[in-house]
């Protein structure tokens, strides 16, 4: 089932040519890089704290060293205890999704290895809706490094 | 040849072949058969086995797009990612108690056949992943793989 009973607003992020969504009360900031930083340096800020940047399309897609193009943007994302930064490659302004536009995730895909929460259907196409703390959880026990907890208070 | 009720005897069945297993004769019930339909864009889904396609859309059902022959066989021959104007057999399976629809690309030539009471029943291909298949039977002298969709929705939920 999705968290949302009503409509929310989303952020639509470029990964490797496909769109995908995340929710815009998980979004704590969003940064351009700059054209000398590069993605395997880049991290996101929050509270006070660097978090190391996960690139989400070498996650999502995995594609042999190389033939990724430069990340453009970093998403820092925040969600209960965790915050932790996104490499993409863009980012579109954001969105409402209506409940009419929501579904669940299929029951064949919808186990524990998938962090989608939901889709998303938009007239360009269905969107994958990012689940940030399944993702997150994910990260923490893989790439703990890549993890920022958050301090007691810091909560969204 | 072994004469059997494969729970399938008397039944109405959906026969194609798919890309990439162009001499195996597959079958569903036709009561499994939701619809053979095009399909709009298909949506790439990360961590998904790579037999698993992506997602459709299907009368507002989200739909599991599959390459049925990457599923069912390793040594599918190899073939485009996906062909222009394809259809596509969409057909509904349970996974937990609760319904589900998954699809995937069929060769035109798809048609009706119904499996007498008593039916030869063959060998099943040792190369097929043996819980997507019930059984192999010979109709009118031709071989006929009949599927099990649930077996396959089992294997795609944890392969």
């Amino acid at each position: 089932m999705l968290d949302y009973q009503s409509s929310f607003q989303y952020l639509p992020v470029d990964v490797s040519g496909q769109v995908f969504a995340i929710p815009m009360s998980e979004v704590a900031a969003i940064r351009r890089l700059s054209d000398e930083e590069e993605a395997s340096s880049a991290s996101g800020e929050s509270a006070q704290s660097t978090i190391p940047a996960i690139d989400l399309r070498s996650l999502f897609f995995p594609t042999p060293p190389g033939d990724v193009e430069k990340a453009a943007y970093v998403i820092v994302i925040s969600v209960s205890q965790f915050a932790c930064a996104a490499l993409v490659d863009g980012v579109r302004p954001a969105r409402r999704a209506e409940m009419t536009e929501q579904f669940t995730m299929p029951s064949l895909l919808s186990g524990e290895r998938y962090p989608f929460k939901g889709i998303i259907r938009t007239p360009e196409g269905l969107l994958l809706i990012i689940d940030t703390y399944r993702l997150a959880e994910a990260l923490r026990r893989a790439r703990p490094e890549l993890i920022v907890e958050k301090a007691h208070g810091s909560q969204r | 040849m072994a004469h059997s009720d494969n729970g399938r005897a008397g039944a109405r069945l959906l026969q194609f072949k798919v890309p990439g297993l162009p001499e195996l004769a597959l079958a569903i019930t036709l009561q499994e058969v939701l619809e053979v339909t095009e399909l709009g864009a298909i949506t790439r889904v990360p961590f998904a086995p790579p037999f698993v396609t992506g997602l459709g859309e299907w009368r507002d059902i989200m739909v599991t797009v599959v390459d049925l022959a990457d599923l069912l066989c390793k040594n599918a021959l190899q073939r485009p990612y996906r062909a222009a104007g394809a259809h596509y057999l969409i057909a509904k399976v349970s996974v937990d108690n609760r319904l589900d629809a998954i699809a995937w690309s069929i060769v035109s030539g798809a048609g009706m056949v119904n499996v007498p009471t008593e039916v030869p029943q063959g060998n099943i291909s040792h190369e097929l992943l043996p819980q997507g298949v019930y059984a192999t039977v010979a109709i009118s002298d031709t071989p006929l793989t009949l599927l099990n969709l649930a077996g396959i929705a089992e294997y795609i939920a944890r392969p």
